[in-house]
């Protein structure tokens, strides 16, 4: 490969191109552009979101997987089956004022009376200080015409998530069992579960029902299962706390978030959604927006709520704990008055059954990823993954932009000439001779500067690596704790930004290219980070992106009357730019990480304290790692931001 | 501090070995689950090269049985008896052996980085010293580098077999630049016969020798000849000095690869002693070749072999074949000045283009890079080195995370994890043009000084 410079003998016109590119490349214009580039991917990055609902980038559902069939078949529950259940109801209504023994025994004893195995598993979790226990209590129904290697689970958690008896919901699970004990026609098991709890029972049961041999520790004693069937097709569970005298509702609300945001399979939704309102003409609702009138509005809401339950990563309900084992599982819970029976839930259930006993294969057809903004109408990744993808890139840009300026000379002090003139004065001009063209270009844009990459590397590991105390004091303290500790963390990370420049800046001499290698490293860090996460958890990394946003434009604070600014500029100027970098200072402390979960606890009405058991419950039982992104991603990076503003106010006078 | 300090200032290569050792077998001991989940990772344990796989071959091997049978186990037989004579890996104290042994070998190769950057062989050689000589780093910052890389951390965790070819093809570097033909050809040999590919870096390694003898020969080597009349395209370079003195080429080689083909047919033949048959070297060499096991990794070959007709199956494993054999020789040719050079950059299209490719090599690989740190400020200014590195890093993330989601979450598919994975060599393949470029041009900016630090046109 033979190279050369352009040189007297050459062409007129590669000169040309080759001193153009030159000047591209050192262009001031050009080197001033990221910052604006960034904040132009940071608002489309926010935009984007909001044309999401728009007809165009939305579309209505559609069964993909042929073998479904839903609401191809007739339901004959109905007739004397609403007897069963009165009954059974009213056993439920007694069992719930019984002894929890008792009760167990009078579930399992209904269970083996329909002539079905069943079974129990007692399970135990401390974490926090809190015990979390109970028994689940489930059954098999061996399908005639099934081979024991495919099942589904039928679940009435006997708590409802929001902690009420699930009367009906047990009562209706008790009786399809003995309904579809009768028919010949399932080609896979049946699994009628009985979870204590909707959040941790459920987590207990599947996650045993996927090992061979649990293993007890200080914090979690979750027993084997003794029956066992083949691989989980899909789980649907039954919220329908009414007492013995029943109540009509008016809608189903389906609930399909997972742990850690993952989703079911669009399919299973879509099944269930027109069976519900195609067969049986009950309506469906998402995320609560019970009256939904398809308007920009319903849908914007519908979808903030939907990035909002998904970025927190926490159970929604018993199908929530399914989701990280590839079970694709939903909640069907009544709401509303209306004038549906349970006789209309039973059948939808019934229903949702024959269509998942016709699969052949998982569930695979249809979308994994997808936002919904009402019960019929979704948005698939290609069209919403770009907005978490530029903000995800917006902070790449900020980093390669800072790598650069770190490779320069520094340009002339920070004062911004007046005019022109003025401004070619402050600059060291350099010839430029390309054969006949002949290029004035700043000196400082040509002279490279030797990184030091050293210190920097090793700061951004350690605040990195610092991120996990925070984590493990928040999830392994006593919950008595648990607050106080996030005030000192919340203080700490107050005060630590400055230390840390402190440290940096005096005691180890960083220099001002050696923060801006530092800002760059972490900034490319985060990104990367975010980059990945929105495969996974589209929302957690959207909202992450959304309140980091900041750090990608963090510069060094400087005193605005300081000597080298009075000569040029007015004493009205300069207090505006105090005033700017006070606030400056305010928003990014108002956007710590600590600061934004007091914020959001006082939003949602809930106590901190509440709010962080819940969080280093989800993070030790169910593995949710939305503690880990806010305590090991964003506030190191957050940290470093801080290092960045205040690094200049500890420099030395010299 | 001051005492810190001082302690570090006189043993600085002690300490910095020390820590990269103690942070290994620290790891290893804070997480104890870490490194049987990193033998299951599939950027880091292939099929040729699993800890697992080994353990499954000597658990038949001391059975008595053939561990070659059954298409499970492709690894060289030495392992199986160095692997019977430690405790069993599966408890804690045999895993802690194993470590502390990969640990040692991580050492090893270190050490002979920081040695082959002590010898200044990257910068200086018989007929050329590049301009940049100064900015060489210091060894011990190379060493520092391999000890400390993420990916060299994480391999040296999951102990795939090929971290000893690593080891041995950097000792193979290391005694080629202190001159001692035999052992280097011996320790090519070895690495050869652990995992086959370091059979081409033979003709670089040579070439290395063959380099440091004749600068040996030569003698006063501060000052290689220099000027321009030296340079003319058409004389040989080394025509300044009494060229009679130097060992002559062919015999040379014939020598070299002698050596290194009876030490190869030795380390075979101990091999066959410990085994029945020579079914082995199907099982060993062949895999390498023909790719039987398609188990995802981080290289090219696996989605390209899974989607391929059986009809053109073996034009195309010719070809991939023969387009990694077409770098060997000519870049000795090209690099003929700089052999150091043409070494690295062998690593590195082995690295990136071996059909069991992972993320362990390539790390070493992105070590053995800064030998050539002298090229850093080219490659750093007309080049991506950044770029390129933001791009290593997003696929590091986005690697797992793909294959989470098609092995594990069932919402993903082979695609997701295979597009990370071009994007990875990608980024690799970029590092590795780039340091092609900075080594013509540092040689060319030998000849033409005026050029320095001028933008260039390509014809």
């Amino acid at each position: 490969m033979p190279l050369r410079t352009s040189s007297k003998g050459s062409s007129r016109v590669n000169i040309e191109t080759v001193a153009r590119l030159l000047t591209i490349r050192n262009s001031p214009i050009l080197l001033r552009l990221p910052p604006f580039v960034s904040a132009l991917c940071l608002v489309v990055g926010i935009a984007w979101l909001f044309i999401l609902p728009l007809n165009e980038y939305s579309r209505q559902t559609y069964v993909s997987e042929n073998a479904i069939l839903p609401g191809q078949v007739h339901t004959y529950f109905g007739g004397s089956e609403h007897n069963v259940f009165r009954a059974y109801r009213h056993e439920v209504y007694q069992m719930a004022q019984w002894s929890q023994a008792d009760r167990l025994a009078a579930i399992e004893g209904i269970m083996r009376d329909i002539g079905l195995k069943s079974a129990r598993q007692p399970y135990r979790y401390t974490v926090a200080g809190e015990d979390i226990q109970g028994t689940n209590v489930y059954a098999l129904l061996q399908g005639p015409r099934a081979d024991a290697t495919e099942a589904m689970v039928l679940m009435a958690a006997w708590r409802n998530f929001d902690g009420e008896i699930n009367h009906s919901g047990v009562a209706l699970a008790l009786t399809m069992a003995r309904y579809f004990k009768r028919w010949s026609i399932w080609s896979k098991d049946i699994i009628i579960l009985i979870p204590a709890d909707s959040t941790y029972g459920s987590e207990a049961w599947v996650s045993a029902y996927h090992s061979t041999a649990t293993e007890v520790t200080a914090w979690r004693n979750v027993s084997e299962l003794s029956i066992k069937a083949g691989a989980l097709q899909a789980a649907v569970a039954i919220d329908y706390p009414v007492g013995p005298w029943g109540h009509r509702f008016d809608k189903l609300d389906i609930l399909y978030d997972g742990i850690n945001g993952a989703l079911p399979n669009l399919d299973l939704l879509n099944t269930a959604v027109s069976i519900a309102s195609g067969q049986m003409g009950i309506g469906c609702s998402i995320h609560g927006v019970a009256a939904h009138s398809d308007s920009y509005q319903d849908r914007l809401k519908t979808l903030a709520r939907g990035v909002m339950t998904q970025s927190a990563g926490h159970a929604t309900g018993p199908h929530s704990a399914f989701m990280p084992y590839h079970v694709d599982a939903i909640t069907l819970k009544t709401v509303g008055d209306g004038w549906h029976d349970e006789m209309s839930l039973g059948r939808t259930t019934e229903s949702i059954f024959r269509s998942i006993n016709n699969l052949l294969e998982h569930l695979h057809q249809s979308f994994f990823f997808y936002i919904l903004l009402n019960a019929n109408r979704f948005v698939s990744i290609g069209n919403y993954l770009p907005a978490a993808m530029l903000m995800a890139g917006n902070f790449t840009i900020a980093a390669l932009a800072l790598w650069l300026q770190s490779g320069r000379a520094p340009m002339t002090p920070t004062t911004k000439p007046a005019d022109t003139a003025s401004k070619l004065d402050g600059l060291q001009l350099e010839k430029v001779k390309l054969g006949d063209a002949v290029v004035l270009v700043p000196i400082q844009a040509t002279k490279p500067m030797i990184r030091h990459l050293f210190l920097p590397v090793l700061a951004a590991l350690a605040v990195h690596l610092f991120g996990v105390l925070p984590l493990k004091a928040l999830v392994s303290l006593h919950r008595d704790y648990l607050t106080l500790s996030l005030q000192a963390i919340a203080l700490a990370s107050y005060l630590l930004p400055s230390l840390l420049s402190i440290l940096l800046v005096r005691t180890l001499s960083a220099s001002t290219q050696q923060i801006q290698i530092l800002q760059s490293l972490s900034l490319l860090l985060l990104s990367a980070v975010l980059a990945t996460l929105a495969t996974l958890n589209f929302s957690l990394a959207f909202v992450v992106g959304v309140l980091a946003w900041p750090l990608a434009f963090v510069r060094p604070l400087f005193n605005p009357f300081a000597a080298s600014m009075t000569l040029t500029s007015t004493n009205l100027h300069r207090s505006l730019l105090l005033a700017g970098q006070l606030l400056v200072t305010a928003l990014y402390l108002a956007l710590s990480p600590a600061t934004v979960l007091y914020i959001l606890t006082r939003y949602f009405d809930t106590s901190v304290q509440w709010t962080l058991l819940e969080m280093a419950k989800a993070w030790q039982i169910q593995g949710v790692y939305t503690a880990l992104v806010v305590w090991a991603i964003w506030w190191p990076a957050w940290i470093v931001g801080g290092v960045v503003l205040t690094s200049s106010a500890w420099k030395p006078r010299s | 501090m001051n005492a810190l300090r001082q302690v570090f200032n006189d043993h600085p290569k002690a300490i910095v070995f020390a820590a990269g050792a103690l942070l290994r077998l620290l790891t290893a001991l804070l997480f104890p689950s870490l490194p049987d989940l990193l033998t299951l990772r599939p950027e880091i344990s292939t099929p040729v090269n699993s800890f697992r796989r080994l353990k499954e071959g000597s658990f038949l091997y001391e059975r008595g049985l053939d561990p070659y049978d059954g298409g499970i186990f492709h690894q060289a037989p030495l392992f199986l008896s160095l692997f019977s004579l430690m405790p069993d890996p599966s408890f804690w104290i045999g895993r802690l052996v194993s470590i502390l042994l990969y640990t040692g070998l991580d050492v090893l190769s270190a050490d002979c980085l920081y040695s082959i950057a002590e010898s200044g062989a990257a910068h200086t050689t018989r007929s050329f010293q590049s301009p940049r000589k100064a900015r060489t780093w210091k060894p011990l910052s190379v060493a520092a580098i391999y000890l400390f890389n993420p990916y060299t951390l994480l391999a040296c965790l999951g102990r795939p077999t090929t971290v000893f070819a690593t080891a041995f093809t950097l000792l193979s570097i290391s005694h080629a630049c202190q001159r001692q033909t035999v052992t280097a050809a011996f320790a090519l040999a070895f690495a050869a016969y652990v995992s086959l590919h370091p059979l081409l870096l033979l003709p670089p390694v040579g070439l290395l020798c063959y380099d440091r003898l004749c600068m040996d020969m030569d003698g006063s080597h501060d000052s290689p000849p220099h000027d321009e009349t030296s340079f003319a395209p058409t004389t040989n370079s080394t025509i300044a000095v009494d060229q009679r003195a130097f060992p002559k080429a062919i015999p040379f080689a014939l020598r070299f690869a002698a050596t290194f083909a009876i030490f190869l047919a030795l380390l075979l033949g101990l091999s066959r002693l410990l085994l029945p048959s020579w079914k082995f070297i199907p099982s060993v060499y062949l895999t390498a070749l023909t790719l039987p096991d398609l188990t995802p990794n981080p290289g090219l070959w696996w989605y390209f072999f899974i989607e391929m007709f059986d009809a053109f199956r073996s034009f195309f494993l010719g070809v991939f074949a023969l387009h990694m054999l077409s770098y060997s020789v000519p870049f000795c040719l090209r690099f003929q000045k700089q052999p150091l050079t043409a070494v690295v950059l062998m690593m590195g299209i082995i690295a990136i283009f071996e059909p069991y490719a992972n993320a362990g090599t390539a790390g070493a690989w992105l070590s053995a890079l800064c030998l050539l740190s002298h090229l850093f400020e080219l490659s750093s200014l007309h080049r991506y080195t950044f770029p390129a590195m933001a791009t290593l890093l997003y696929s590091t993330f986005l690697g797992p995370a793909f294959h989470h989601l098609w092995i594990y979450a069932g919402s993903g598919n082979a695609n997701f994890f295979y597009a990370i994975t071009l994007v990875w060599s990608l980024a690799l393949l970029i590092i590795l043009t780039d340091t092609v470029y900075s080594a013509l041009r540092d040689e060319w900016e030998a000849e033409r000084p005026e050029g320095k630090g001028k933008d260039v046109g390509q014809i």
